[in-house]
């Protein structure tokens, strides 16, 4: 049984300056205290309140939109579901395993194959050789590739490259899809074909949390919707109320 | 603070280096393989630069030592090939979590892992130039005897101690990036303090500094064995505590710090 549960969670990223990330800085500012008076205790961290108090529970078929300008904490609150951030303050418990599907072309190596990058992506995601080998078949059967997998991804057109990282990122099983922007990959026929394996897994899936602009997207894909400014919940519900909201209503 | 919750984390982290190997050993296979992709030579090319470079050396710089030939030029490439190891690992160690940001910012694998990718990738470069020393063998013909294997458990220890470092190393440059230079210049420093291009017999004063050196004794326990030349076990217990501090207190920083990295990067 899937389960998220967000209670008061916080969120604080230190920015740190070129000073604060000197070790010189922080010598020199240790020096001067020696010294009896702090002129400029110099270390310059500043720290960024990227998600405030943040309480949710979702459960089995809840599909949440996240919405809200740039900045307000969108996809920070991704990857606190991912488990990339680790809370500042407040808790998180999640049941279930990840679907992670934002940048979903990171670790990919130019230079070698399409076959060697399903093995390179699909070890980065934390499957064994034998997990992944299992699969391979399948990947390269979706990806509908064929004998391109035998070439460098650099030779690759971009739709072509897109299409084997979803099909990468889709073949794990799992009950929590994380989205940074709904993907649409490929050309027509293929975009159909990855609508449809997208829908499969949100279909079957426990629960999605997807952050969009896209009103249609939300519409169509989620049944919550979350919308953030500047770390906050301001709005939390069904989608379609969340949506149509205006967004000064909300202030008051 | 939800602390406890960090240190399994951290922990389950440490514990997947053991259960899932595979993985990092993988993709640092994966490294070498696309660095060297596209040369007739491959990785081989790798042995061919330290071939060159040992000889090099190790065929005129005997004589400023009034070392014979046949016992400077095994020498020095056993050193160089031990050295570089070290050094490319302390080296790389300032730079393999910062290189690491978006994959650390993305992907659900272990942060300690691209630290091994980076440690293991050297180790792969490090036998690849064992061939070199293995090449001159025949022509040189130093005596070889059974305890030349204890070289591997050298390796081992080494391996182990660089584990501990590399973590400490890394998780210190992502958060200070003014570190990295720091860490070359004492890579320089440890170099000429090091007895690795001259022989620390031959040193006339200076002897209790070099026993302060802890690269004098993980050097040694690689180096000697091989090379027939006696190695302490004073030189041995002083490796093996060595390795165990530095794995103790880099699992420690890691557990500590764990959380922190993906803020830092």
């Amino acid at each position: 049984m899937p389960s998220i549960v967000l209670e008061n969670l916080t969120i604080d990223i230190p920015v740190l300056s070129i000073r604060a990330r000197s070790l010189r800085t922080i010598a020199v500012a240790k020096a001067r205290a020696i010294g009896g008076r702090i002129i400029d205790s110099g270390s310059h961290v500043s720290v960024v309140r990227a998600l405030d108090q943040i309480s949710f529970t979702l459960g089995r078929g809840d599909r949440l939109g996240l919405i809200g300008p740039n900045g307000a904490g969108k996809s920070t609150l991704i990857r606190v579901l991912a488990d990339i951030y680790a809370p500042s303050a407040g808790t998180i418990e999640r049941q279930g395993t990840l679907i992670p599907m934002f940048d979903i072309g990171i670790g990919f190596d130019p230079e070698a194959t399409g076959y060697e990058n399903i093995m390179l992506r699909g070890m980065m995601m934390g499957l064994t050789r034998r997990e992944i080998a299992a699969r391979t078949d399948e990947i390269a059967a979706f990806s509908e590739l064929g004998e391109y997998l035998d070439l460098p991804i650099r030779t690759y057109s971009a739709g072509m490259t897109l299409r084997l990282m979803f099909s990468i990122a889709t073949s794990v099983a799992g009950d929590i899809i994380l989205m940074d922007e709904w993907i649409s990959v490929g050309d027509e026929s293929f975009q159909i074909k990855a609508q449809k394996r997208m829908l499969e897994i949100t279909g079957k899936a426990g629960i999605l949390v997807i952050a969009s602009h896209d009103p249609n997207t939300l519409l169509q894909h989620c049944t919550l919707g979350m919308r953030l400014e500047k770390g906050r919940v301001a709005d939390f519900g069904p989608i379609e109320r969340v949506l149509n909201r205006p967004v000064h209503a909300v202030a008051e | 603070m939800a602390s406890s919750i960090d240190a399994d984390r951290a922990l389950r982290d440490l514990r997947d280096v053991v259960v899932r190997s595979t993985i990092w050993s993988s993709l640092a296979h994966a490294d070498i393989r696309s660095k060297y992709r596209l040369s007739t030579f491959g990785s081989l090319w790798i042995t061919l630069t330290t071939g060159a470079l040992a000889l090099a050396i190790g065929l005129f710089y005997g004589q400023f030592f009034g070392q014979d030939i046949h016992s400077y030029l095994p020498y020095f490439t056993a050193s160089y090939i031990t050295w570089t190891f070290i050094a490319s690992v302390l080296g790389e160690a300032s730079h393999s979590l910062v290189g690491a940001g978006n994959l650390i910012k993305s992907s659900q694998m272990p942060i300690v892992f691209h630290i091994l990718r980076m440690l293991h990738r050297n180790l792969i470069i490090v036998l690849h130039n064992a061939i070199v020393l293995i090449a001159i063998w025949p022509f040189v013909r130093w005596s070889l005897h059974p305890s030349a294997v204890l070289s591997l458990a050298g390796l081992v220890l080494l391996y182990l101690f660089l584990v501990g470092t590399s973590a400490i190393i890394a998780i210190i440059c992502v958060r200070y990036r003014d570190v990295p230079p720091l860490i070359q210049v004492l890579i320089q420093f440890l170099f000429f303090l090091t007895p690795i291009i001259w022989y620390p017999e031959q040193l006339k004063f200076g002897t209790e500094f070099l026993k302060l050196n802890p690269m004098t004794y993980m050097l040694m326990i690689v180096r000697d064995p091989i090379l027939g030349r006696p190695v302490e076990i004073q030189t041995w217990i002083i490796a093996i505590g060595l390795s165990a501090a530095s794995l103790i207190a880099g699992s420690l920083m890691y557990v500590r710090f764990r959380r922190r990295i993906a803020y830092w990067v």
